[in-house]
């Protein structure tokens, strides 16, 4: 009994959904072109579990590259109106179109110059009324017994929100970068939430060299941990300079033999640091400001603690040279 | 021309309330509507349920529609039953109640409903309803109710109306819905296929299962005539025609308290709801005691106590 009852609360909250296919129509295309020339936001507003539909329409137009804000009807007309202008869009969701909370502020929201897209099951009620655009979302049965809860109804709300909010993907090109860019919350907001210590490189995998040593040992050194530059420290492991491949070639253009130079003659003598217990984020912040790959990670009193590489902060399948993934070798760098 | 949709909500299968005679208790009639009338958005007059259409006197039926007509408020809308035994007889009753309904001097919103197949099949139906429709000149409303055609016409091959056909039927403006009894499958390609039409009714015909998955256009109820107040609750509950914000959780409390009472009464009178509606009536003194009811049938006696025991809690 149980599962039939399931099942059939499924069909009908399908149905639901499929009969707003055959509605879709110039009503909807409108809705859209008037968010993509619209200069301000999307602001949804509904009460009860249809406040809670537009909450979710507003996460996903977040997410997906429109701006959003969700208004709380009843909060609306104590101050929140101020959050608009009139160069807003309205979303207003009610099944019935009466919601007295959203039909008291709708008047007032349209004398500010916002316009007005409504999402109900009504079409001829108040708040469809008062609407630029009305898009159809009503259903035919619903699924809960004696309409205790809305339920095909909401579900339907839900899905045409998405609808909208795919459609305007489409109309903007909102690409894959755009949608990392929206969501630091994924995998890589995740990497760069955790702290340096975490990622940097440590003890033997740190290129290090001490003062006096030759540029020629240097080289071997960077050669041999292979991430394109070697510290320079003194006899206490506390940071002097650091030698990169860069540096290593402006020097081959002034001086043909640089085997014999001490590292102190060619090395830059204020490498960028970080401590280790800030986060990837803060790292990856400092090397975007200044165009590096490295961080030093040295303690207070200038000790070396680690390197840490851009490779190591994005994770390997995160770095791309000229749009190419980079090859999990650090060598061939 | 341009047909008003019929009302969404609560239509009520009126009883038709018959003296010793057997002929129309037209006090009884009145009183009952008088009761009824605040809480529904239509009356379903001589339906084949409740309403004992099939067994009505043909002028029975005319002058039940002549005192409804009457007693109702210009916004109630009327639903008229006017099914014969075949064809013909069908025809005749339509032109006989479309002559009541112009002669008498109230305008109300009135439509024709039909069970086709209880005298034809499904080849054909849209031509019919264009013939009928010039009869009759009026919206109509068609039943599905398969259960009522296998028992009349228990060698037919299709008991339900067909989808194909009824999408085709629903393209004409002046058919405004449906009263749909059978299974949920069919009600949904039934939803299917009318979408198109703005305003189209998909009436469920089976109270038990619009408490359970009510459908948005409304109900055909037989319980409204013992319960109309609290059919009206649930109503308006369910097809969200009211928001109610207030009270939370109490109301939603009061709703399934509602809802079960609904069912526990229907399970009362499911087994002959015009019987046993009248003989609860009878018993509460809303109605005189009615010609046909065997109030010494023990059976139908200890039923009838379970029922009025159950109304006096609440009435």
């Amino acid at each position: 009994m149980v599962i039939e009852q399931a099942k059939e609360v499924l069909k009908i909250e399908a149905h639901g959904i499929l009969g707003l296919v055959d509605r879709i129509g110039p009503e909807f295309k409108k809705a859209v072109d008037m968010i993509l020339k619209s200069k301000g936001r999307v602001i949804l507003t509904g009460m009860g579990k249809s406040g809670l539909v537009a909450r979710k329409i507003t996460a996903t137009l977040n997410s997906t590259g429109t701006p959003s804000l969700f208004l709380h009807p009843a909060e609306a007309i104590h101050g929140d109106l101020g959050m608009v202008t009139g160069d807003d869009i309205i979303l207003a969701v009610s099944n019935s179109g009466q919601t007295p909370e959203i039909n008291t502020i709708l008047p007032i929201l349209k004398k500010m110059g916002a316009k007005i897209i409504s999402f109900t099951g009504a079409p001829n009620s108040p708040m469809a009324l008062s609407s630029d655009v009305v898009i159809d979302v009503g259903v035919e049965r619903e699924a809960c017994p004696l309409g205790l809860a809305p339920t095909a109804s909401t579900t339907a709300a839900l899905a045409m929100g998405d609808a909208l909010a795919v459609a305007l993907i489409n109309k903007r090109r909102f690409g894959k970068e755009d949608f990392r860019k929206f969501h630091p919350g994924g995998s890589l907001g995740e990497r760069l939430a955790i702290k340096v210590k975490e990622v940097m490189l440590t003890d033997n995998n740190v290129p290090m060299v001490s003062l006096g040593t030759r540029v020629g040992d240097a080289i071997r050194e960077i050669n041999a941990k292979g991430i394109g530059a070697t510290l320079v420290v003194d006899s206490e492991k506390r940071l002097k300079g650091i030698i990169t491949d860069g540096d290593l070639r402006r020097t081959l253009l002034k001086k043909k033999d640089i085997h014999e130079l001490l590292v102190e003659e060619i090395m830059s003598q204020s490498p960028k640091t970080i401590g280790e217990d800030q986060t990837a984020a803060e790292a990856l912040g400092i090397m975007e400001l200044y165009g590096i790959t490295h961080l030093v990670v040295v303690d207070r009193s200038k000790r070396v603690k680690g390197i840490a590489h851009l490779h190591d902060l994005l994770g390997r399948e995160e770095f791309r040279i000229n749009g190419i993934p980079k090859s999990t070798s650090r060598t061939d760098y | 021309m341009e047909y008003p949709s019929p009302p969404r909500g609560l239509i009520i299968d009126l009883i038709t309330p018959l003296n010793e005679r057997g002929d129309l208790d037209i006090e009884a009639l009145e009183r009952h509507l008088e009761r009824i009338m605040d809480h529904v958005h239509g009356v379903l007059l001589a339906s084949p349920w409740a309403g004992e259409g099939s067994q009505l006197l043909f002028k029975t039926r005319k002058e039940l529609l002549q005192r409804t007509m009457g007693c109702v408020s210009s916004n109630t809308a009327l639903l008229v039953w006017i099914t014969g035994h075949t064809e013909e007889a069908t025809r005749r009753n339509l032109i006989a109640l479309q002559k009541v309904s112009e002669d008498t001097p109230y305008e109300r919103r009135i439509y024709w409903v039909d069970t086709p197949l209880l005298y034809h099949s499904n080849r054909g139906l849209p031509s019919l309803y264009r013939e009928l429709y010039d009869l009759g000149n009026r919206p109509f409303l068609l039943i599905n109710d398969p259960y009522s055609v296998a028992k009349v016409r228990g060698t037919i091959k299709r008991k339900n109306i067909r989808t194909s056909i009824l999408k085709e039927t629903a393209k004409m403006e002046f058919i405004s819905g449906i009263i749909f009894l059978g299974p949920l499958e069919r009600a949904y390609n039934y939803e299917k296929a009318v979408r198109s039409r703005d305003g189209f009714r998909l009436y469920e015909g089976d109270e038990g299962r619009f408490l359970e998955y009510p459908s948005l256009s409304g109900v055909i109820s037989a319980g409204a005539n013992l319960a109309p107040e609290k059919w009206r609750a649930i109503i308006d509950s369910s097809l969200h025609l009211r928001e109610t914000s207030g009270d939370y959780p109490d109301s939603l409390k009061q709703t399934w308290e509602t809802g079960q009472y609904l069912h526990q009464l229907r399970d009362y009178y499911a087994t002959d709801p015009p019987t046993m509606i009248k003989l609860a009536l009878s018993e509460l003194s809303l109605l005189p005691p009615t010609a046909g009811v065997q109030p010494n049938d023990p059976k139908a006696t200890e039923i009838k106590k379970k029922l009025v025991d159950l109304l006096s809690k609440e009435i």
